[in-house]
């Protein structure tokens, strides 16, 4: 296998074509109408079944970032990746419905942690036993928790560079060539695989469809199903990992006191808005 | 020869015409018979290409549309100039068939009809009247065809002028013929065939001497027996075979009451095919339609895409697939006799070497801009069914190739997590009833308890403007005192799955919801949605749902009528309505909505293009779900500018989504100073009510 | 010690002010003191203006960091925090420090916070909070290892107050990487003023419509003195440029007036405009949820305000 200094996967990095990993995670809707959103205080989080979960937003962006690098021939082979409870292979299916060669899924219980460097040692464990890669990619953060971490997290554990809020890339003199949204504006970096790219939504990263007969072979098409033994991860080693306590989750209280402005039409409205951001000094008299 | 024929009326059958020559109109006539036969027979191999497809059932309907609309010309004459032009050259035609038919009963089979007052009133008199009518009819086509110049005919085709011109070299020779005998043998009946009259005179003018008449007659009765056969025997290769195909497809064309309804996709099978990817994924009934075209141009003229430039002519598509079909046909017979020998590898080889149908012969674009208004169905003298072609072909596009327009692939993956189409929206299906006191039911128990089940539908429960609508409804419903309950294990109908092609994820919606209304016992229901109520009514069948389903139109006129409904005078404002393609054209209801506008007090005016005319407000077939489109007028555009150069400054409709599209393209292209604004027509029953 | 960083230079900007302002206030609240690391070009001139809000010690990063992405500036922090013995890492929080902090932390052995939008001190130990499930949910967190990597939400903590002072400066010079990842270029934002400091921010969203609507957008903001934004089905749809994006994956903002103009206020909308003053809102639904965070609210068609709006602009600066 391979060493954690990840010296034997800068070897393989002189592969032209990429073994690619892209890192999966399967949320509650983010999109639920907030009148219905719940956090249960004794688990900090919302309680089950309160909406259907699905592939977040991020890592639909890094799957269809992924797919198109395979497209141009930068990357062959492809393995989705994700840990959590048994009911969230639906993500993995939903990639190889898009045709990624493997899906691995690492179980872990239902109420399991949320800290990111946890999640990280698990992911690295399942990255460690597949075949060499040369990229892996996730998405900027997760829909749920938001933390932004766990790409970097392995980056860093892995000694691999890593560039994030990335949403371009082209192969480029042995590198790869990354546009990224920097503070700067838009930047350009080239990296060397073996890297980690976070990646961020883009207009040109919306998730592609799959064709009704890949849907439908998908369903049959074989998960490798690890659990925390078939990682060598003892849960005290697991537990070790632990950075963060959650002493807290409640749900943002909000404090309507909104004034409507009205009238008899937009321009009565329009004369009255511009009178009330005066009088509260909003807006600046002219002259 | 002049022979005396004594007291009765008739004339000698080949006069002047040698025995030789008679053989040679037989020899003649069978090479045309056979020709036209193998032309037919060319033709009915393509057909015998396609999937099998059943048409005995309902057969007198059948059998009467195609007498009223083929056999009496009926959809021809719904467009006048057109309609005047073909119906004297057809009805011509068909008299002087008969009168052909009649010479050889009384000739061939001896039997002797042709003859007194018969031959008189009908074989001289009529067929003369009908033969110069028939003449009138071409001139009258190639006034309109090389002078008016419609842009919706197919222009360039020397074919066209040939079939003209030969046609009337027929008759003109054919009355020529008729008055050179009656000049030379000195007719007593002259007078019972004018233009025969007319023209023997003035040969007899031209040419001087009445022997010469009679030298020149059999050539040119040879001439015209081998013009006529000679057009006889080119039917099947040219537009003239819809003559034969038109009226088999009237016939053959779907007798309704549903219209529109998508076949559905058996995906259990190993075999499956996933809409039109070659020609062999047709019907038999489809390739006919092909053929059935007469070039005629009047879908193309009703179709809303392409008054908004869009890349969609109803017409070119047709005969885009049926040239394709024909210059291809020597590849499917190979690939077609290849899967006869379970060859499948060989089959696959050929149609790889030919264009794909979905994205080659017609263009991904052309597809996509489709409403499915089914305007070009509506207006096609020969029952073509152009839509569910296209919803075919988009099938093999969405479901084989994964190629769908940008903002599709979000909303069918929108409706696989979220059950409803409208992506972004922040509400929870239930929302709009806030503050509003609605019973929502989903047990047998429940159900039973209520006359109606509301079947709101994604449109009322995700955007704002629409939640307005059913509020309406309901205010309606409670004041009419109506007991009614909103179902609350609703999904989305499907219905935009569908009509994108993704027929996959349609079906999972629709066997949903059929267990979910099957299983609470749902039998009556009203929506304000025509997609829904054509999901509901017509299409969920296929899954076992059979439902009793009425418009919102339909229930508030009845209840207005039966006086449950009070209504108070109001301000009186002109209004047009609006016709909903899936409500009118696909499920016949123009009258309701306007018989409830009507019982209030607006001034009610009509568009030029209502009804079963009515212009498309552009987001049927998935467009309100695609994302903002190109450059070209939009659809609803026009028809906003439409609604408001009537006058009036509420344009009604009845359909959520029309709402959406009429007021988005009032903003776009109407002026600030003639206002439009769009009401669904229950709102308006709403703001009349009396407590 | 807590260390602050910034980027800024020769001098420093409101969001390194804010990073200051808390690491003042919690190194008071557990007794420490504060470094700066100044990365920027010319960020001498910021480590010296730093010495003014109470800050001891500025560190002045020589060579580009940029250059190796940022690969460079986490060496050159990790270094700076172990010499220190930093107990925590303030940054703001930002695209650059997205991929820096997660890094950092774990290469000090520490834990990282991201888009902290408040600090508290119990029993001398700081706990924070950030925002979760797109901003619909506040979470407190208390780290379990030192030293703490923490980005911090800009708008949501107050700026450093001067006090006078100097600070000791030191030059720094940038450890060499390992040439892994290489700067190549950048391009600027399009459009002027940046969102992160604009005092007037106009955004749409997908109430607007199309691309033209959004060229009415800018004559309003224009008239304003403002920036325009967008709202993330906005950018998706096409009609602004990703980099006018507000919200928790976009820029967050705090100016003195936002216009959400037909924006409904999704969470993670509102997460990035939480540190707003006032939020003037056009929508036409009573119910969109930007009412609730809405100082002043018009009910109505966009489309059809707008061009009031504008005209009632163009009238009061120039009455006749």
């Amino acid at each position: 296998m391979l060493g954690s200094d990840g010296a034997g996967l800068a070897k393989s990095a002189r592969r032209t074509a990429m073994h690619a990993i892209v890192l999966l995670k399967q949320i509650l809707d983010w999109e639920l109408p907030p009148s219905r959103f719940r956090i249960d205080p004794e688990t900090h989080r919302p309680p089950d079944n309160l909406g259907p979960t699905l592939l977040g937003p991020f890592e639909q962006n890094a799957l269809e970032f992924a797919l198109q690098l395979r497209d141009a021939g930068i990357v062959d082979t492809l393995t989705a990746l994700l840990a959590g409870p048994a009911d969230s292979a639906d993500a993995l299916r939903k990639a190889l419905a898009l045709r990624c060669d493997e899906a691995v899924h690492v179980e872990v219980g239902a109420d399991e942690s949320t800290d990111p460097s946890q999640t990280a040692e698990l992911l690295l464990a399942a990255i460690r036993r597949l075949e060499p890669a040369e990229l892996v990619l996730a998405g900027r953060q997760a829909g749920d928790w938001d933390h932004g971490q766990v790409g970097y997290l392995i980056a860093e554990r892995l000694k691999w560079p890593a560039v994030g809020l990335v949403w371009r890339a082209e192969r480029s003199d042995g590198r790869l060539r990354v546009w990224r949204s920097g503070s700067a504006g838009v930047e350009q970096l080239a990296v060397r695989p073996p890297a980690v790219l976070t990646v961020t939504s883009h207009p040109s990263l919306r998730l592609r469809m799959g064709s009704v007969m890949d849907r439908m072979a998908a369903n049959k098409r074989p998960i490798t199903r690890w659990t925390l033994d078939d990682l060598e991860l003892s849960s005290e080693q697991l537990a070790a990992a632990r950075r963060v306590e959650l002493t807290r989750v409640w749900v943002a209280e909000v404090e309507r006191n909104c004034e409507l402005i009205e009238g008899e039409d937009p321009a009565e409205i329009a004369t009255a808005l511009l009178g009330r951001l005066e009088e509260l000094k909003l807006l600046t008299r002219p002259g | 020869m002049t022979a005396v024929l004594g007291e009765v009326a008739t004339r000698q059958i080949q006069w002047h015409v040698s025995p030789l020559m008679v053989a040679l109109l037989y020899a003649s006539m069978s090479a045309a018979l056979v020709v036209f036969a193998y032309g037919f027979w060319r033709r009915i191999r393509v057909w015998r290409l396609g999937r099998p497809e059943v048409v005995w059932d309902h057969p007198w309907a059948r059998l009467r549309r195609m007498l009223i609309d083929a056999g009496a010309q009926a959809s021809v004459l719904r467009d006048r100039l057109p309609g005047a032009m073909h119906a004297l050259i057809y009805f011509g035609f068909l008299v002087l068939f008969a009168a052909t038919v009649v010479v050889f009963i009384d000739f061939d089979l001896g039997i002797p009809i042709m003859r007194g007052a018969f031959y008189l009133y009908f074989q001289s008199l009529t067929v003369d009247l009908f033969g110069l009518l028939l003449l009138i009819g071409i001139a009258i086509a190639a006034y309109r065809r090389y002078v008016l110049r419609p842009s919706r005919l197919e222009h360039g085709n020397r074919a066209d002028a040939l079939m003209l011109g030969w046609l009337a070299l027929i008759l003109v020779t054919g009355f020529l013929l008729e008055g050179m005998r009656i000049q030379v043998t000195h007719d007593r009946w002259a007078s019972w065939s004018p233009v025969g009259y007319v023209t023997g005179l003035a040969s007899h003018g031209v040419v001087g001497s009445n022997a010469t008449l009679k030298d020149v007659y059999p050539w040119l009765w040879v001439f015209h027996v081998f013009l006529w056969h000679g057009l006889l025997a080119t039917i099947p290769f040219t537009k003239l075979i819809h003559m034969v195909t038109s009226p088999l497809n009237v016939y053959c064309a779907n007798p309704g009451p549903a219209r529109g309804v998508v076949a559905p996709t058996d995906f259990e099978d190993a075999n499956v095919k996933l809409g039109i990817r070659t020609p062999f994924d047709m019907s038999w009934r489809q390739l006919l339609a092909l053929d059935a075209c007469t070039e005629c141009g009047r879908c193309e003229a009703a179709c809303p895409a392409f008054a908004a430039g869009k890349p969609l002519s109803p017409k070119s598509v047709i005969l885009d697939l049926r040239d394709h079909v024909r210059g291809a046909f020597p590849q499917l017979r190979e690939a077609g006799r290849a899967l006869g020998a379970g060859d499948e590898t060989r089959a696959q080889a050929i149609f790889q070497s030919m264009p794909p149908l979905a994205g080659g012969v017609i263009k991904p674009d052309t597809l996509w801009s489709c409403t499915t208004c089914r305007a070009c169905e509506e207006t096609c003298p020969v029952r073509i069914e152009h839509v569910p072609l296209i919803i075919g072909l988009r099938q093999n596009l969405a479901m084989e190739q994964a190629a769908v327009p940008a903002g599709v692939a979000e909303t069918m993956a929108n409706l696989e997590a979220r059950e409803h189409p409208f992506r972004g929206a922040s509400a929870s299906r239930t929302d709009w009833l806030a503050g509003l006191e609605v019973d929502q039911v989903s047990s047998l128990e429940e159900v039973r308890a209520v006359e109606l089940v509301y079947w709101v539908g994604c449109a009322a429960a995700f955007d704002e403007r629409v939640q307005l609508v059913a509020r309406a409804l309901v205010t309606v419903l409670q004041h009419a005192r109506v007991k009614f309950a909103v179902f609350s294990q609703e999904r989305c109908n499907g219905d935009v799955a569908r009509r994108t092609g993704n027929e996959f994820d349609y079906s999972m919606l629709a066997r949903a919801n059929v267990e979910a209304l099957n299983g609470a016992g749902v039998e009556r229901v009203v929506t304000h949605c025509p997609h829904c109520l054509q999901q509901l009514r017509h299409e969920y069948e296929q899954f076992g749902g059979r439902y009793t389903v009425m418009h919102h139109s339909e229930l508030v006129s009845s209840l207005i009528e039966q006086g449950r409904i009070r209504l108070a005078p109001g301000v009186r404002e002109r209004v047009t309505y609006h016709d909903p393609c899936y409500l009118g054209r696909y499920n016949r209801e123009f009258d309701a909505p306007r018989q409830v506008l009507d019982a209030l007090a607006v001034e009610r005016v009509e568009m030029a293009r209502s009804r079963t005319e009515s212009f498309c407000c552009g987001a049927g077939g998935g467009h309100a779900f695609f994302d903002d489109a190109d450059g070209g007028e939009k659809i609803n555009a026009i028809r906003a500018r439409e609604a408001a150069a009537t006058g009036a400054t509420t344009v009604v409709t009845g359909c959520p989504f029309c709402l959406t599209m009429l007021a988005s393209g009032a903003r776009a292209a109407v002026s600030e100073d003639r206002p439009l604004r769009a009401r669904d027509f229950v709102e308006l029953v709403a703001d009349a009510l009396v407590d | 010690m807590i260390v602050a960083a910034t980027w800024d230079g020769p001098h420093l900007g409101p969001a390194s002010r804010e990073v200051l302002g808390a690491a003042v206030r919690l190194g008071a609240a557990v007794g420490q003191q504060v470094a700066v690391a100044s990365l920027g070009p010319e960020g001498s001139g910021a480590a010296e203006e730093s010495g003014g809000y109470g800050v001891a010690q500025a560190f002045v990063v020589e060579g580009d960091c940029a250059a190796s992405g940022s690969e460079g500036s986490i060496a050159v922090l990790a270094e700076l925090a172990r010499e220190l013995g930093a107990s925590a890492v303030l940054l703001s929080a930002d695209d650059r420090s997205a991929e820096i902090a997660p890094r950092l932390a774990e290469r000090l052995g520490g834990s990282a916070v991201m888009h902290a939008t408040a600090i508290e001190v119990h029993d001398g130990r700081p706990v924070w909070t950030r925002p979760v499930y797109g901003g619909k949910a506040l979470a407190t967190i208390s780290a379990a290892s030192e030293p703490v990597v923490a980005t911090l939400r800009r708008g949501a903590f107050r700026a450093a107050e001067v006090t006078g002072g100097a600070a000791a400066v030191s030059t720094r010079t940038a450890p060499p990487t390992d040439g892994a990842v290489e700067f190549v270029g950048s391009e600027a934002p399009v459009a002027g003023a940046s969102l992160e400091d604009a005092r007037v921010i106009v955004s749409g969203g997908s109430g607007v419509g199309n691309v033209e609507g959004f060229a009415e957008l800018e004559e309003l903001a224009r008239l304003l003195g403002g920036a325009v934004g967008a709202s993330l089905a906005a950018v998706d749809a096409g009609w602004a440029q990703p980099d006018r994006q507000v919200g928790l994956t976009g820029k967050v903002v705090s100016p003195d007036v936002y216009f959400a103009i037909g924006i409904s206020g999704a969470s993670q909308h509102l997460a990035g405009i939480a540190g707003a003053k006032a939020v003037i809102a056009v929508n036409t639904d009573p119910e969109a949820p930007i009412f609730g965070r809405a100082r002043l609210g018009v009910l109505m068609d966009c489309r059809q305000f707008l061009p009031a709006l504008i005209e009632a602009l163009r009238r009061r600066a120039s009455p006749r």
